[in-house]
């Protein structure tokens, strides 16, 4: 079966994330009910050759943090790519990419077994109690090992078994393109002095600067910086004709001509022939500033530069970030009272370092805005430099809050400007307390302030929240090549492109999963109304407590109008169909009247046609039926069965409710969705709710395994 | 002699009018002032029956009115861009209306040209200063601090009519005494199709009870003309082997004579909440065998019940000294004693005024407002309400199948025992869950059930300092609260939306209509309030009315919701805290944009249906045809 699947024409799309291939052989063979289910998957999955590693272990009990709910008996497996939970008589499946595991604790012996507890990058915790000591010794061991690769190379994304070409997934960023579309005029040009990484081996190779700068100033500029990060365009707002630079900060006081030049750009002269003011944005706080000048690395001196304004943000560092969200995180899995929980969320100050960025981003974007050029740095201009500058831009351009504008965005200011994903989310394990030092949730931070924002203006944004907490997920899972590497220059050298997908593809593949129902796209044009008032800003639960169900909500509205909207679609397909069978019908009866015979006998000879299969859906129908709640009956409509067409008459006019709905309805299926947040998907046909593995998708419609084979076509 | 009354007011009111505005006034400005005023006071009313006293009243009304109009005054802050408009002061009323906008000024905002009503009830606090301390030529500052937590800040050109404006606000808002209040003189602008006030008669209510409990409870009138209770209504339900006369020794061992009565039965587990005041134990260790009987009798053979205290463990062993107490386990030992803290009038209302403190600076810090979030405990106070109720829920829902018993009972039980008997209600029942369900709710447990509305909502957040006394406390805003908890969780499990909640609150504060007036049945009795007055409910269900407060995302959940009481799940009501600094736009818009998708389906589906039929007949039609035809054939 599993080779069967394997040579499937049409692979299902839109498997839940984290998952893809190894879920797909693993859907085949629960819908075939086979109970060796997983030394199948195993077989499939690649086991280590090392003897030492344990790939599997019994009767493991899964334990609910909270204790609200009962243990679930399982087995856990280990692959070379996943840990795997399987519960034994529920339908629970947990599948954690390996390097989604940031931690693993053991616990005491006690009477119950020995406790073992996984914690996630995407904020999953499981709680494991195993029989044996030496299992769980084993297993922790084991776990260890495999979640901590020693090489780029071992990630999950190079060991992508079908490495067709993905070509649309990787030239996602065309910088041309982009900057066309962002309508920058003449003042700027594209350079070629970064050539091959010549001068930067953290920016990509081709950068735009402003066209009266010679090459000496820019050679002049990138040399007396530590990593030659000089300005850069990234932004350029037409409305205004501003833009918007960013860089490393500044070592010496020779910038002053680079600065006046972008100062230039700005087309429209102030005053006098002066150039238009020029704002200067640092990031970090004034204090760390002058620390940095005592050190010799300094910021700009307000004095080497006239027409320009300098602007300080209390943005922290990374170190502080890092020990913030982890005291968040404490928090969220910890408290149990108000008290607890209000007092640590103050101790985490994430809130406040939220709210810092937001303002950052909320005053480059106002400045843009009325025409002030800008030149955002920090210390190194890729970490808090990225959050504003690629915040701010969300601000301003309506582009960049669609999904495809949102990639380029996430293409453009982190990966591009070299945002350091390997050290930052520790792809490979740090191997010592230096590179420990340099992992930091800056990525995922900003993908909060963007929430934030997205919470603000729901119908401003083409993405939903799903989008964001997946994308947070993927990032660290590596599953796909998008997020490897330091740099551009990194990713060249590991030819990802050639070897990885990229998760652009995955995700324009999941596009359904991922489209917000209240965008409206012509309503905003720029969203500087956000409020930054503390009140506004609130913990980002969707992701932190994602694999609590407890704590979200129920019921969703948001989910409950995408529903909507698909199933709209859906009758005013049937609706067109059935109008055309009604007139068909009025004519042909119009006609019969009249007794033409031929129209008479193409009829019946498309009643017969038909009648096979309105035998065995009316034979079906039923059986479906009983196995579903009595309160669903509305679902299937037996009356029609028996007229002629079976497409319309299969097709369920209601469709099942949202609520409550935590497992797959696929006959031998019944898989438990993994959190509340994942996408339930209805088959068009039946209308009940089935995971990923048992729908398929063509062109026209979603159909169930069931329906499928149905279909008459 | 009604007429002739009413010729002297007039003639005496126009004088003494006349006399001190005629001159400030032109003739059609006063002409259409009188015309308001008389419309207040002169209309015929239901209650004039006592002709002297409302006279008496109306003059003291008037007499209150020290300033009926300034003109030029600035609106600053309000729910609207500033203005500059004119404020007259009526008997019940303040009304601003904006000056008209200048000739060749496009009206860019509608809304904005109306006038503004404010009932003076609504007013919290008054505060009254000058612009500038050391120049009183420069006016002074009137600024309005709402129940509602509304801020409006006018400046008035004159210091003097500054002053006067707010002592005659201060006074008009804090005038206690029935006659006074607003829904005596208020007329239905709308037809009544659904009175309010026989819409949730206990008779049917308890006619629907006895359809899933019949032989268990039964209607008792002993508290007719309120004689043994005077918070309860005049009819109750108790347990059916019960005589009238345990219930009157039970109510003598009870705090305010509240006796246990029944609160909510629920059919599919046969189990029950019922709720009473504290015993009155005292520290000489009293005991009432009658009132021991008359729970006992709730219990089947070997089962055991639940008392749930709503205070923490050491309040209600300190009532003891104070001739309250808890149950003591010898007497009552069938049953089984939980505190489940919450938090005291007191508490609450501090929190009250703290957060909205809180919530009107907006240039506070992140970690500030943590801190100061923390501090004032509201956060904790809904927290431990709604886990109380999760709780009383449980006991009926969950343990054991067979019949479990509930009492609930606080101090006095009017306040926290309320409002965790309505939310175990809410969490357990669907039908409380829908508009209809949830004003029966509100009605049979709030209103009828002894909140003392008219004390406890005297006044709001502001209202802090010389005016509140220890009454005071938002024991219904913080159940609203709750309510507003749970829809967070569910959205679509209730007919009604949020701002259903936030109309009640206001209401709930000030109100045209009768129905949170009073402290309990007894002063709407005494008052004759049902007759007088038109029940809040006979306007909300108006169907022109009750459009608005529908939830067209509602899917009947019969399902128990149990809430998540994590902290993590727990929000800030911001619609509440933040309805006058934030715009709501982008939220309404998403509401509607899901309830207009939803409607379309809906639509979508009929047709559907309907083009289903008419294939069906058609087929059949042609069927027939194609039958004659080939009929036809074969005779050919």
């Amino acid at each position: 079966a599993s080779a069967g699947s394997r040579d499937a024409p049409n692979p299902p799309r839109g498997v839940p994330p984290a998952y893809t291939e190894d879920v797909r052989v693993a859907g085949a063979l629960l819908a075939d009910k086979l109970l060796t289910l997983f030394e199948e998957v195993v077989g499939e999955e690649r086991v280590f050759d090392d003897p030492n590693m344990r790939a599997q272990v019994d009767k493991v009990q899964l334990v609910d943090g909270r204790g609200a709910e009962s243990n679930i008996v399982g087995t856990i497996h280990l692959t070379t790519s996943h840990l795997i939970f399987k519960g034994e008589s529920e339908q629970k499946e947990i599948w954690v990419a390996n390097n989604l595991i940031h931690s693993v604790e053991r616990g005491p012996l006690s009477v119950a077994g020995c406790p073992l507890t996984v914690r996630c990058k995407h904020f999953q915790i499981l709680h494991l109690l195993i029989r044996r000591d030496k299992e769980c010794g084993d297993l922790f061991d084991s776990i260890r090992r495999c979640s901590q690769p020693l090489n780029i190379e071992e990630l999950l994304a190079f060991d992508h078994r079908d490495g067709g070409e993905d070509a649309k997934g990787w030239s996602r960023l065309e910088w041309t393109i982009e900057f066309t579309r962002q309508g920058v005029d003449d003042s700027w040009v594209e350079s070629d002095f970064n050539k091959d990484y010549a001068a930067c081996d953290t920016y990509p190779e081709r950068i735009w600067v402003p066209k009266t700068a010679s090459k000496q100033i820019l050679v002049g500029s990138a040399n007396f910086r530590s990593k030659g990060r000089l300005p850069a365009l990234t932004y350029h707002h037409k409305a205004s004709n501003a833009s918007l630079c960013r860089c490393e900060n500044i070592l010496l006081n020779e910038d002053e001509r680079l600065m006046e030049l972008i100062a230039r750009t700005n087309g429209g002269e102030g005053e006098g022939g002066e150039p238009r003011e020029l704002l200067l944005v640092d990031t970090r706080p004034m204090v760390n500033a002058m620390v940095n000048k005592v050190q010799g690395k300094g910021f700009e001196d307000e004095r080497n530069y006239s027409g320009m304004r300098f602007q300080f943000f209390d943005i922290e560092n990374i170190h502080v970030m890092r020990t913030s969200q982890a005291k968040l995180m404490e928090v969220q899995s910890r408290a149990r009272s108000t008290t607890d929980y209000l007092k640590g969320l103050e101790a985490s100050s994430w809130l406040k370092h939220l709210r810092a960025i937001l303002e950052c981003s909320h005053y480059i974007a106002k400045a843009i805005h009325t025409g002030t050029s800008c030149v955002v740095h920090c210390s190194d201009g890729w970490d808090r430099t990225s959050q504003t500058v690629a915040l701010a831009q969300l601000l301003l351009d309506p582009f960049y809050r669609t999904i495809h504008g949102f990639e380029i965005l996430i293409e453009k200011d982190w990966l591009a400007f070299g945002h350091k994903f390997d050290d930052r989310c520790a792809h490979v394990a740090a191997q010592n307390e230096e590179a420990a030092k340099e992992v930091s949730p800056v990525f995922s931070q900003w993908l909060d302030t963007v929430w934030q924002v997205f919470r603000q203006f729901p119908r401003a944004f083409q993405f939903n929240t799903r989008f964001l907490v997946h994308l947070h997920e993927h990032v660290y899972a590596c599953q796909y090549g998008t997020f490897l590497g330091n740099c551009e220059k990194d990713r060249k050298d590991l030819a990802v492109a050639r070897r990885t997908k990229s998760l652009w593809t995955h995700f324009d593949a999941h596009a359904e999963d991922y489209r917000n129902p209240f965008y409206e796209p012509t309503l905003y044009t720029d969203l500087l109304g956000v409020s930054t008032r503390a009140s506004s800003i609130v913990v980002f639960s969707q992701l932190y407590s994602r694999w609590e169900d407890g704590i979200l909500p129920r019921e969703s509205i948001e989910d409950t109008m995408a529903t909507s909207l698909d199933h709209i679609a859906v009758l005013q397909a049937t609706i067109a169909a059935m109008e055309a069978k009604v007139a068909e019908l009025k004519e042909l009866t119009g006609r019969g009247s009249v007794g033409s015979s031929s129209c008479v006998s193409s009829f019946s000879a498309a009643t017969a046609a038909h009648a096979t299969t309105t035998m065995t859906s009316s034979l079906i129908a039923p059986k479906t039926m009983s196995r579903q709640e009595t309160a669903e009956s509305g679902v299937f409509d037996g009356s029609l069965t028996s007229s002629e067409d079976s497409i319309l008459a299969g097709a369920a006019v209601r469709w099942q409710s949202l609520r409550d709905v935590d497992e797959c309805s696929g006959r031998g299926c019944t898989v438990e969705f993994a959190t509340r947040g994942e996408k339930r998907l209805h088959c068009h046909r039946c209308g009940k709710i089935f995971c990923r593995r048992c729908l398929r998708s063509s062109e026209k419609e979603r159909l169930c395994r069931h329906c499928g084979d149905n279909s008459p076509q | 002699q009604r007429m002739l009354l009413r010729l002297v007011l007039l003639s005496v009111f126009f004088a003494v009018v006349a006399a001190r505005y005629i001159d400030s006034m032109n003739y059609g400005e006063l002409r259409n002032f009188l015309d308001d005023q008389i419309m207040q006071v002169f209309i015929p009313r239901r209650m004039v029956r006592q002709e002297r006293l409302q006279l008496l009243q109306i003059m003291e009304l008037v007499d209150a009115i020290e300033i009926p109009r300034v003109n030029g005054v600035f609106l600053r802050k309000g729910p609207r861009e500033a203005q500059t408009g004119t404020i007259c002061i009526l008997s019940h009323h303040l009304i601003f209306s904006p000056d008209p906008p200048s000739p060749g000024v496009k009206v860019v905002n509608e809304e904005a040209s109306k006038e503004l009503w404010l009932l003076h009830r609504m007013v919290d606090k008054v505060v009254a200063e000058p612009i500038a301390k050391d120049d009183p030529s420069r006016g002074g500052i009137l600024a309005l601090k709402l129940k509602n937590f509304l801020m409006l800040i006018f400046e008035v050109r004159s210091l003097n009519e500054c002053f006067a404006l707010s002592r005659s606000i201060e006074r008009l808002s804090n005038l206690s005494g029935f006659q006074y209040e607003y829904p005596f003189y208020y007329r239905v602008p709308f037809t009544v199709l659904d009175d309010g006030w026989t819409a949730f008669d206990l008779e049917a209510e308890f006619a629907k009870l006895t359809v899933r409990a019949p032989d268990q409870f039964r209607i008792s009138y002993v508290n007719e003309n309120f004689g043994i209770c005077p918070t309860y209504p005049e009819k109750v339900i108790v347990p059916r082997g019960i005589g009238d006369d345990y219930l009157r020794i039970s109510a003598t061992f009870r705090d305010g004579f509240r006796f246990p009565v029944l609160s909510y039965y629920h059919a599919s587990t046969k189990s029950c909440i019922m709720r009473c005041g504290q015993p009155l134990i005292g520290p000489a260790n009293r005991r009432c065998k009658e009132d021991e009987t008359i729970l006992n009798s709730l219990l089947a053979p070997h089962s055991r019940g639940i008392i749930i205290d709503t205070r923490n463990k050491n309040v209600g062993s300190a009532a003891k000294s104070k001739g309250g107490g808890v149950e003591s386990q010898q007497c009552y030992s069938q049953w089984r004693y939980v505190f489940c803290g919450t938090p005291r009038i007191r508490e609450m209302h501090d929190g009250l005024t703290k957060i909205v403190e809180l919530s009107n600076d907006d240039r506070i810090s992140s970690n500030h407002f943590l801190h100061r979030l923390y501090s004032t405990q509201w956060i904790h106070s809904i927290t431990d309400i709604l886990c109380a109720s999760a709780n009383v829920a449980q006991c009926i829902a969950c343990e054991g199948t067979s019949e479990v018993p509930v009492l609930v009972h606080g101090g006095e039980g009017t306040d926290t025992t309320l409002a965790v008997c309505s939310l175990a209600q809410i969490i357990l029942d669907a039908d409380a869950r829908t508009i209809r369900g949830f004003e029966a709710l509100i009605e049979r447990e709030w209103i009828a059930g002894g909140h003392c509305f008219s004390s406890r909502n005297a006044h709001s957040a502001y209202g802090e300092g010389v005016v509140t006394g220890p009454k005071e406390s938002p024991v219904f805003l913080a159940f609203l609260n709750c309510v507003f908890e749970l829809i967070q969780q569910f959205p679509l499990s209730f007919e009604f939306t949020e701002g259903f909640l936030l109309f009640l609150f206001e209401h709930s504060y000030a109100s045209e209509f009768g129905s949170f007036l009073g402290n309990c049945e007894r002063d709407k009795k005494e008052w004759r309030v049902k007759e007088c007055t038109v029940s809040l409910w006979s306007y909300v269900n108006n169907p022109e009315i009750l459009v608005q407060f529908v939830n067209s995302l509602y899917e009947p959940n019969e399902k128990v919701i149990w809430p998540s009481v994590a902290p993590q799940s727990i929000h800030l009501w911001s619609r509440l805290l933040h309805r006058w600094q934030m715009n709501w736009d982008e939220k309404d818009a998403v509401t509607k944009a899901a309830a207009d998708a939803k409607l379309k389906e809906k639509a979508l589906q009929s047709r559907v249906h309907s083009l289903k039929r008419q294939i069906a007949d058609l087929a059949r039609e042609a069927s027939l045809i194609t039958a004659t035809n080939d009929g036809l054939k074969l005779t050919e």
